[in-house]
C-alpha cells in the first residue's frame, strides 16, 4: 500500500495529474462474452471489470421465486489476483456480500421486473483488476450488460464515486471534493461516497458513504458528478450502439 | 438444452470425421494469448480458445515449508468456474468439476519439474514463497484443462520475485526472475461415437463417452494424465492419443516460447 | 407542445427520450414518464403516426398465445409432458392436446408418444397470469420431428427471418428446396433433400441473423442462394 502521501492534491492537481472533476480514462465494450445473455467489459483507469447477465430464467432455488415480478440478483466478486499486495482469498466475504446486496437493490429499481414474474435475472460482476471504485464501475458495467441482454429498463444506471482529499492550495492546507477515487485517494482520503444514478430520470439508487463530509461538501459532490455521469452515460450508449452498428 | 436431433447430427458428423464448428477431428482451436492483463498480479495472461475465455493470474505469498522439504517452496492452483461463464455454472464453493480442473492443471505444471521449488526458498525451514496460480473462467466452451495450462505457462514467463525484508513483502520492488526449465503443455481428447476429437467444445464434452488429458514435457515425456467420463479407452486409443498429443502440445508450446 | 425527439430506425437505449408531450403514444418497448415518452429497451425505434415503438435487439423469448414454438421434451409425467421452449417459462403438453387421436393413458406408455429429448413443433394455446404455458400439437404443421437440423437464433430476429408476409422464409425455401419452420422462440427446423441444401439454408439463416438490422438484406440472401436479381429490387 505504501506510505501515506504528504498531499493528494496540490493547487488543484491530483497525484495522477487529474483535476477534481476529472474521471480516469474510460473504456466500455458491450457484448464482451459469448455465453451470457448480455455482458460488458469496463476499464476505469486501471480498474478492470467484467459484468454478465443471465435471464430472465427459471429461479433456483425455487423457494426464492417472486410471483409477481422478476428477482434481480447481483453477485459482486473480486478475483484472487485483482488486488495489489497480497492475494485475496477467493469467494465471498462480508464486504462483497454487502456490495452484492446493495447492488441487487440498485439494479432491481432500474429493471421493469413486473414484465417477467417468477423468473430470475442474474447479474455477475467480476473485478479483474482493482484500483478503487470497483463497486461503482461494476454497476455501470452491469447496467450495460442488462441492456445488452434485452432486459426492459426504465433507464440506464451510471455509478461513480466522489470523495474528499487533502492537500495544499497556494501553500496552505486544503481539503478538496473530487470525483472518481483512485487507490491512493481511496486509501488515504478523508471521505468516500459511492453513488448509482439514473441519468435520464435523475434518481439515486445507491449511496454508500464513509468518512467525514460537511453538508455543503456532500451537495458539492452531487453537483460535481453530474457532468462525469453524463460522460459515462454517453460511453454506455456508444458501446451499445457500436455492438449493433458494427 | 440439446435436442435429440442435434445430438444425432453431431454424432453423424463425427463419424464422417467432421465437427459442428467446421473443424476436423484433429484440429485444435487457435488460441489467442494476451499477457500482462492484470498489473496487480506477478504474472497474468488471458487465453481465448474458441469461445472459451480464461484469465490466469499469479500472486506470490510467503508461507512456511513442509517439514520434509524445508528448503522448497510450492505452488497452489485454483480454478474458479464463474457463474458468468455458463448458464449451468452456479455460484458457491468449488464444484467437483472445478476441483478436477485445478488439480489436473496443477499436476501438469508441478510434475513437469519446470519449476525448481528450491528457488522458492527464502529461509530454509522457515520461510518460502508460495506461487498462487488462480484461473478464472469467464466464458466456457470446453477444454479448460489445456486453456489453463497454456494460461499459467504464459503468465509464469517473466515473473519476478518481490523483495522480502524484515518479515515483510515489498511489492513495489522486484528482484530476481523466476526460472523455468521447460514449458509443459496439455492436450485433451474426447471420445464421441468411437471417434477421438482433440480440444473438445462444451457440447462435445456434454455428449462424450470419455475424455483424456495428456501433459507432455518439452522432450515429449508424459508428466500427467487424467481420464474423465463414464466411457473407456482401448490400448490402441492410448497410442493414438499419445502420438497426436505430441503435435498439439508442440503447437501450443510454440505460442508461449 | 408535443415534439418527436427521434425518427424511425434509430438505435436507442433504456431511458432515452423519444417524444415529449401528450400527443404521442408509447407503443411496445416504450413507456410514458409524465410528459415524456422514453425507451424501455435497447432497440430500434419505429414511428407510425402518433405511435412510438422500440423493437428489441435481443432478449429471451416470452410465450404468447398463438405462437408456433419448437420445444424439447424434458420431463415425461403421468398425464402430460414438460417441454423446454427456450424461454424462462416451461410449457406443458397435456395428453388431450398431444394428438388428434384419443390417447388412453391407462393402456399406453407416455414415452410411446413423446420421449425425453424428443423435439416437437407446437402451438401455444394458453398463457395464464402465472405464466403457466400450455401447448398443443393438434393443428396443421404441428408434429414431432425426427430428423433434419435444428438451429437457434436470437428470438428478437425471428420477424426478420420470416419477413413481410413470410417473404424471407419463402425465399430460402425456394432457393434451397428445404422444408423450413421458423418458430417464434428462435428455433428453426430445416429439412432438405440433402445435407448440402440444408447447409445452404443454414448459412442463409446465419446471414440474416448477423445482418438482421441492415438494409438490402433480401438481395444479399438471394445472392447467397444463387438466385437471379429481383427486378423490383430488394427490401
Amino acid at each position: 500500500m505504501g506510505d501515506k502521501p504528504e498531499t493528494l492534491i496540490t493547487d488543484g492537481v491530483r497525484l495522477d495529474g487529474r483535476k477534481p472533476k476529472d474521471m480516469r480514462a474510460l473504456k466500455i465494450v458491450a457484448g464482451f462474452l459469448e455465453n451470457a445473455d448480455g455482458s460488458c467489459y469496463l476499464e476505469c483507469g486501471s480498474t478492470k471489470v467484467v459484468a454478465a447477465v443471465y435471464g430472465p430464467r427459471q429461479v433456483h432455488p425455487r423457494h426464492a421465486t417472486l410471483f409477481d415480478r422478476a428477482l434481480v440478483r447481483c453477485k459482486y466478486d473480486m478475483a484472487a489476483f485483482s488486488t495489489d499486495g497480497n492475494r485475496k482469498r477467493p469467494g465471498p466475504d462480508r464486504r462483497s456480500r454487502e456490495i452484492s446486496k446493495v447492488s441487487s437493490e440498485a439494479l432491481s429499481s432500474v429493471v421493469f421486473t413486473e414484465a417477467y414474474p417468477r423468473t430470475a435475472i442474474d447479474v455477475f460482476i467480476e473485478i479483474i483488476q482493482a484500483d478503487a471504485s470497483t463497486r461503482v464501475n461494476g454497476l455501470t458495467a452491469a447496467s450495460v450488460a442488462l441492456a445488452d441482454a434485452g432486459i426492459p429498463m426504465r433507464d440506464m444506471l451510471v455509478a461513480l464515486s466522489f470523495g474528499k482529499i487533502y492537500g495544499t492550495q497556494d501553500g496552505k492546507p486544503a481539503e478538496v471534493v473530487a470525483v472518481d477515487m483512485d487507490k491512493p485517494e481511496d486509501n488515504w482520503g478523508l471521505a468516500d461516497v459511492a453513488l448509482a444514478y439514473m441519468p435520464n430520470l435523475e434518481r439515486f439508487v445507491l449511496c454508500q458513504m464513509d468518512g467525514r463530509l460537511t453538508h455543503d461538501e456532500f451537495r458539492d459532490g452531487l453537483e460535481m458528478i453530474k457532468k462525469p455521469a453524463q460522460e459515462l452515460y454517453k460511453l454506455q450508449k456508444e458501446a451499445l450502439r457500436k455492438k449493433y452498428k458494427g | 438444452m440439446i435436442s435429440g436431433i442435434t445430438k444425432k447430427s453431431i454424432m453423424d458428423l463425427v463419424s464422417s470425421g467432421q465437427r459442428l464448428d467446421g473443424r476436423g477431428i484433429d484440429d485444435f482451436r487457435k488460441p489467442k494469448i494476451t499477457r500482462g492483463v492484470v498489473k496487480n498480479a506477478s504474472g497474468s495472461a488471458m487465453v481465448e480458445l474458441g469461445k472459451t475465455r480464461i484469465i490466469a493470474g499469479i500472486k506470490m505469498s510467503v508461507g512456511t515449508p513442509y517439514p520434509d522439504k524445508p528448503n522448497e517452496g510450492s505452488i497452489a492452483t485454483m480454478a474458479e468456474l464463474s457463474p458468468m461463464a455458463h448458464p449451468e455454472f452456479e455460484a458457491g464453493p468449488p464444484s467437483p468439476a472445478a476441483i478436477e480442473v485445478s488439480r489436473v492443471v496443477d499436476r501438469v505444471i508441478r510434475e513437469s519439474e519446470t519449476l525448481d521449488f528450491k528457488q522458492l526458498c527464502i529461509t530454509p525451514g522457515e520461510k518460502i514463497w508460495l506461487l498462487n496460480l488462480d484461473m478464472y473462467v469467464l466464458d466456457m466452451d470446453g477444454n479448460l484443462f489445456d486453456a489453463g495450462v497454456l494460461g499459467f505457462m504464459s503468465a509464469l514467463q517473466g515473473v519476478k520475485f518481490p523483495k522480502y525484508e524484515d518479515e515483510k513483502v515489498i511489492w513495489d520492488e522486484t528482484g530476481d526472475d523466476l526460472t523455468l526449465s521447460g514449458t509443459p503443455m496439455a492436450a485433451t481428447f474426447a471420445k464421441l461415437n468411437n471417434k477421438i476429437v482433440v480440444d473438445p467444445t462444451r457440447t462435445e464434452e456434454d455428449l462424450m463417452d470419455a475424455r483424456l488429458t495428456i501433459g507432455l514435457k518439452d522432450n515429449d515425456d508424459i508428466c500427467a494424465m487424467q481420464k474423465g467420463g463414464e466411457g473407456f479407452f482401448k490400448p490402441s486409443e492410448f497410442d493414438d492419443m499419445l502420438e497426436r498429443a505430441k503435435k498439439h502440445t508442440n503447437f501450443l508450446r510454440g505460442l508461449v516460447k | 407542445m408535443s415534439e418527436l425527439k427521434t425518427q424511425s430506425r434509430q438505435v436507442v437505449v433504456p431511458g432515452e427520450t423519444l417524444a415529449t408531450g401528450l400527443d404521442y403514444l408509447p407503443g411496445n418497448g416504450a413507456y410514458r414518464d409524465g410528459e415524456i415518452i422514453r425507451s424501455g429497451l435497447l432497440g430500434i425505434t419505429s414511428v407510425a403516426g402518433q405511435l412510438v415503438k422500440v423493437i428489441p435487439l435481443g432478449g429471451r423469448y416470452i410465450p404468447m398465445e398463438g405462437d408456433i414454438v419448437i420445444g424439447i421434451v424434458d420431463e415425461v409425467r403421468f398425464s402430460n409432458w414438460s417441454v423446454e421452449i427456450n424461454s424462462p417459462y416451461k410449457a406443458q403438453l397435456k395428453v388431450a392436446d398431444a394428438s388428434n387421436r384419443f390417447i388412453d393413458t391407462r393402456r399406453s406408455d407416455m414415452t410411446d408418444f413423446f420421449d425425453l429429448d424428443e423435439t416437437v413443433i407446437a402451438q401455444v394455446i394458453g398463457v395464464d397470469n402465472n405464466m403457466n404455458i400450455n401447448i398443443s400439437l393438434r393443428g396443421p404443421g404441428l408434429m414431432k420431428i425426427k430428423d433434419g437440423k435444428i438451429i437457434l437464433v436470437n428470438p428478437a430476429k425471428v420477424p426478420r427471418m420470416i419477413g413481410k408476409n413470410g417473404s424471407m422464409v419463402r425465399l430460402i425455401k425456394e432457393g434451397t428446396g428445404c422444408n423450413i419452420t421458423v418458430a417464434q422462440n428462435g428455433r428453426i427446423w430445416i429439412k432438405g433433400p440433402n445435407k448440402d441444401k440444408e447447409n445452404l439454408a443454414l448459412k442463409a439463416i446465419k446471414l440474416i441473423e448477423d445482418e438482421a438490422h441492415t438494409a438490402g438484406l433480401t438481395e444479399r440472401v438471394r445472392e447467397h442462394l444463387g438466385m437471379p436479381k429481383e427486378k423490383t429490387g430488394g427490401a
